[in-house]
């Protein structure tokens, strides 16, 4: 078993969205349709980096948005073969729209977003501005 | 005592795998046409190199191992490095010798062909 650092803000995250999930679970049906891709994240010293599971999603077929603090990832993954002249067996994948938010730390430099796609998945790199980070250590002391 | 404890676990353990990761089942679709089953693995992160397809005895069995390059300390985690693997078994009416696999996008893709003999034929009715 791996060991995560135990981070309040990550709980926090969770908890805000929760809360947003909630209230936009009222907004029209088709977008709660969405399904959410799995998400790790990593701390690299000067950026942090979300690493997307997206199999079979063209690239062409993925936005990333960034309003104010929060990272909107969205898109289509679209079905490889439709047709009536296959039979199913097995039908365990998700297609369709996908959708998720994150919200960004105050930290991170929104300007300077990285992203690139590789064996389905997609690598956001968010720098970080070093120049907050060592104000908000000297307000500590 | 060590030794000890190393045999009870490979006994515990029976299949070997590659090193200690986590294994994961992929998400797959199977459909059949006419000529072949086509079987779709969702194996995201996971290079061709990785992909191992065995088919033996009747039995098909996909394996990937999943290594992201994380550089970083994992703060958030879903999902990690994996072991994909997935076993299936295949009617006999499938030509083993034919099979194809091709990854693309996170995507193992599996072409089984039907045997000639297993192929619905028309049979012609010859007027005497």
């Amino acid at each position: 078993m791996r060991l995560v650092r135990y981070n309040p803000l990550n709980e926090l995250a969770l908890l805000r969205n929760s809360f947003t999930d909630f209230f936009t679970d009222s907004a029209p049906k088709a977008e709660s349709q969405d399904w959410s891709p799995a998400v790790d994240i990593f701390d690299a010293k000067d950026s942090i980096v979300l690493m997307i599971d997206l199999p079979g999603v063209q690239k062409e077929d993925i936005r990333v948005n960034i309003e104010k603090e929060i990272l909107t990832l969205s898109g289509e993954r679209k079905p490889e073969i439709e047709g009536d002249k296959h039979t199913f067996y097995k039908r365990e994948r998700i297609f369709g729209s996908f959708r998720r938010n994150f919200i960004l730390s105050p930290e991170l430099l929104t300007e300077e977003v990285d992203a690139s796609f590789k064996e389905g998945v997609l690598k956001i790199t968010l720098k970080k501005n070093k120049i907050t980070e060592a104000a908000k250590q000297i307000s500590i002391h | 005592m060590n030794q000890r404890n190393e045999i009870a676990k490979t006994e515990e353990n029976g299949i070997k795998r590659t090193g200690n990761l986590k294994t994961a089942i992929p998400a797959v679709d199977i459909y059949e046409n006419e000529d072949e089953i086509i079987l779709h693995a969702d194996m995201p992160g996971v290079v061709k190199e990785a992909v191992s397809v065995n088919v033996d005895n009747g039995t098909l069995s996909l394996s990937g191992v999943r290594t992201l390059e994380n550089k970083g300390d994992p703060k958030w985690e879903e999902f990690g490095n994996v072991e994909f693997i997935r076993s299936f078994s295949v009617p006999q009416t499938i030509d083993v010798e034919r099979v194809e696999a091709e990854l693309m996008d996170g995507v193992l893709k599996l072409r089984l062909p039907k045997s000639e003999a297993a192929k619905p034929r028309q049979i012609e009715i010859k007027t005497a």
